[in-house]
């Protein structure tokens, strides 16, 4: 039996699964007919189990998480914490409902302070107080910080942080009822190289505990096997080349014909920076920012993200972190900015857009990217420049920021690279006019052929239009390409394209040489790079440019390719 | 009561992790212990009060203590201060 989903991170994984079921809705207001005496005994014994509990998970863990976890232990042994239950013991209410009333009291304030750590240590604590109560009720509480075996999780959602928190050496694979493939968790999910699903709708009907075969390449799940010999043979398969892929982590992108290629990053958090440093690539192409400013109730502060910028440029020693400024609107929303709601969001308010218009928003995020450059090698780049008026108008807030911190006497480096990417069609065909202003490129291709083909990539019925072989945006791609050549511009790639066989050979083939892809296909492009002789492919690019359609254009660029190149797994 | 300056130099300021450092280190004392950061005073035996307080890099924090360990209790508290590392 088989369901489908969308396929985010390739792989085939056989493994057992793991049912995440959802917290339960508990009622806080539940009063109960026992005895004070038998509520505070519950409640005691709970929070002394849980806290137990915590403890022992904080042993497995680094010393970092476990200080976390410390909080979360002296959070409940907290003298304000207890008063408040006793005092709604004394009231009547059911030991569940008298902890997660107490621990709500506690979540307000800390909230109240509008501080990032603090509204996480707020999560800690209601994290806490529903383990506690789930102990109470005899529910189970959703945890996958530490799993007993190898397992596929199958999940209604998934929450970045408790991604970001699970025991990654068990976790084999997601498949998630929920999601969008550009959703923060599944970009996470991508980056840590998990097997991952999502939008997949029947999910939640596959049965807890049993064997059953992901097959992320295809977007497909079998479940009910009896035997699965051949489901294990593809899995190990699987496994050993990626086993293989881990060669390359001290091997530099040099192409067959000794060209040095630049291999970047996609990240969205500075967690995943240490798989970029273990890969050995070049750096961050791509810091997308905008999920600092998702699932939460006002825009972090320049304190805040000065914080995480300088982290990730830690992280990096002295290689690029390239920071792009926020881009929310199109699938992205953020409720605290009131944006209003659009027929077709991707056309409309978003990204540099909302930021010109919302200068106070704009600048202290272009505050704490100019401070983080004294620290180190950063770069700022706008998304979704349209025309020379909008960099220019950029630009000027981004001098103002300057001046304001010069006077302010705060550290920033002035000679901090100022880029843009080029997504939208009229940026590549006027960037001639905008190339004096800036010190480098970055080519958005998902973007870009959306927009090019005025087709929604997401829309199975336009979904043919979405094709990065077609003449017309690679000749879009290519006019870009010289025109940074001739300008003495940097020029890099950061859409999906580049994470594609076919793709990133295309890419060389008109010259670009430098890529920007998810972490997890870091290795697997050094690898493909290795194969390419990138001086008899510009003959080929030339011809795929004449090319009347987009399977002429593969054509001429596969019959230019090394068979080798083509058999391995994309 | 006794009352020494202290600076917190950490760059994410006194979160989580050293406010447990704190808060443990306070606990062992009998004096009461109170932190000023400007015009807000916060329970240094209290991790929420703590937290909510949100002390900052380079924020200077006046510990005060009062009770029979005071002198102690202070002292060392204002030391943990001072070498709060990431």
């Amino acid at each position: 039996m088989k369901i489908t989903g969308i396929p985010v991170c390739p792989g085939k994984v056989l493994c057992k699964t793991r049912v995440l079921r959802p917290v339960p809705q508990f009622n806080l207001e539940r009063k109960t007919t026992c005895s004070i005496e038998e509520t505070r005994h519950q409640v005691f014994l709970a929070i002394s189990q849980i806290s137990k509990q915590l403890g022992k998970t904080a042993q497995k863990l680094s010393e970092h998480e476990a200080e976390l976890i410390e909080v979360q232990r002296t959070m409940l042994q907290e003298d304000c914490f207890l008063e408040e239950v006793e005092h709604y013991i004394s009231q009547g209410y059911a030991p569940e409902a008298v902890v997660l009333k107490a621990a709500k009291t506690q979540e307000n304030l800390l909230l109240a302070t509008g501080d990032a750590y603090m509204s996480a240590r707020a999560e800690d604590m209601r994290d806490a107080s529903y383990r506690i109560a789930c102990l109470i009720t005899g529910d189970s509480y959703p945890d996958i910080s530490s799993l007993e075996e190898p397992v596929i999780l199958i999940t209604e959602e998934l929450l970045p942080t408790m991604l970001i928190s699970a025991d990654l050496q068990n976790l084999c694979g997601i498949i998630m009822q929920k999601g969008t493939r550009t959703s923060h968790v599944s970009i996470l999910a991508s980056s840590f190289n998990i097997p991952t699903l999502v939008n997949c709708p029947e999910a939640m009907r596959l049965p807890d505990g049993e064997m059953i075969f992901l097959n992320s390449e295809k977007g497909e799940v079998t479940y009910g096997l009896e035997t699965y010999e051949e489901q294990q043979r593809q899995a190990d398969t699987y496994k050993e080349e990626k086993q293989q892929l881990q060669n390359y982590c001290n091997q530099s992108a040099i192409s067959a014909d000794g060209q040095p290629i630049v291999t970047l990053a996609n990240i969205v958090e500075p967690i995943v920076l240490d798989q970029v440093n273990k890969y050995g690539l070049d750096g961050v192409g791509l810091f997308r920012t905008e999920f600092l400013y998702m699932n939460r109730t006002a825009p972090p502060t320049e304190e805040e993200q000065l914080a995480i910028y300088r982290i990730a440029a830690q992280k990096l020693g002295n290689k690029p972190l390239t920071i792009r400024t926020m881009d929310i609107g199109g699938d992205k929303e953020v409720d605290y900015l009131g944006l209003p709601d659009e027929q077709n969001p991707f056309m409309g308010f978003r990204a540099i857009r909302i930021c010109l218009s919302r200068t106070q928003l704009f600048k202290t995020q272009l505050r704490a990217v100019l401070r983080a450059s004294a620290v180190g090698n950063i770069r700022v780049m706008f998304p979704m420049i349209a025309t020379k008026a909008e960099l220019l108008q950029a630009l000027e807030l981004l001098e103002q920021c300057r001046q304001e911190l010069a006077v302010e006497n705060i550290p920033y480096q002035p000679e901090m690279p100022v880029g843009i990417m080029v997504e939208v069609p009229s940026a590549a065909i006027l960037l001639d006019k905008m190339a004096k202003d800036i010190q480098f490129v970055s080519i958005g291709s998902n973007d870009l052929l959306q927009y090019t083909y005025a087709a929604d990539r997401l829309n199975p019925n336009v979904a043919y239009l979405y094709n990065f072989m077609d003449p017309a945006v690679l000749r879009l791609i290519s006019h870009t390409v010289q025109i940074c050549r001739q300008m003495r511009l940097e020029c890099s790639l950061c859409g999906e394209m580049a994470g594609d066989a076919i793709g990133l050979a295309a890419l060389s083939a008109l010259g670009l040489r430098k890529f920007s892809v998810s972490p997890s296909l870091g290795l697997i492009t050094k690898k493909r790079i290795r194969l390419l002789d990138l001086a008899s492919l510009e003959e080929a690019g030339a011809k795929m440019l004449q090319s009347d359609t987009a399977q002429q254009a593969a054509r001429v660029l596969c019959q230019a390719l090394p068979a080798e190149y083509l058999v391995f797994p994309q | 009561m006794i009352q020494i300056n202290a600076t917190v130099k950490n760059s994410t300021g006194l979160h989580a992790r050293p406010a447990v450092k704190l808060v443990n280190l306070c606990k062992t004392y009998k004096s009461k212990i109170t932190l000023k950061v400007g015009n807000n005073f916060c329970n240094a035996k209290s991790i929420f009060n703590l937290l909510q307080c949100c002390i900052k890099s380079g924020e200077t924090v006046t510990i005060c203590a009062e009770g029979e360990d005071e002198a102690e209790a202070a002292q060392n508290v204002a030391a943990l201060i001072d070498t709060l590392e990431e």
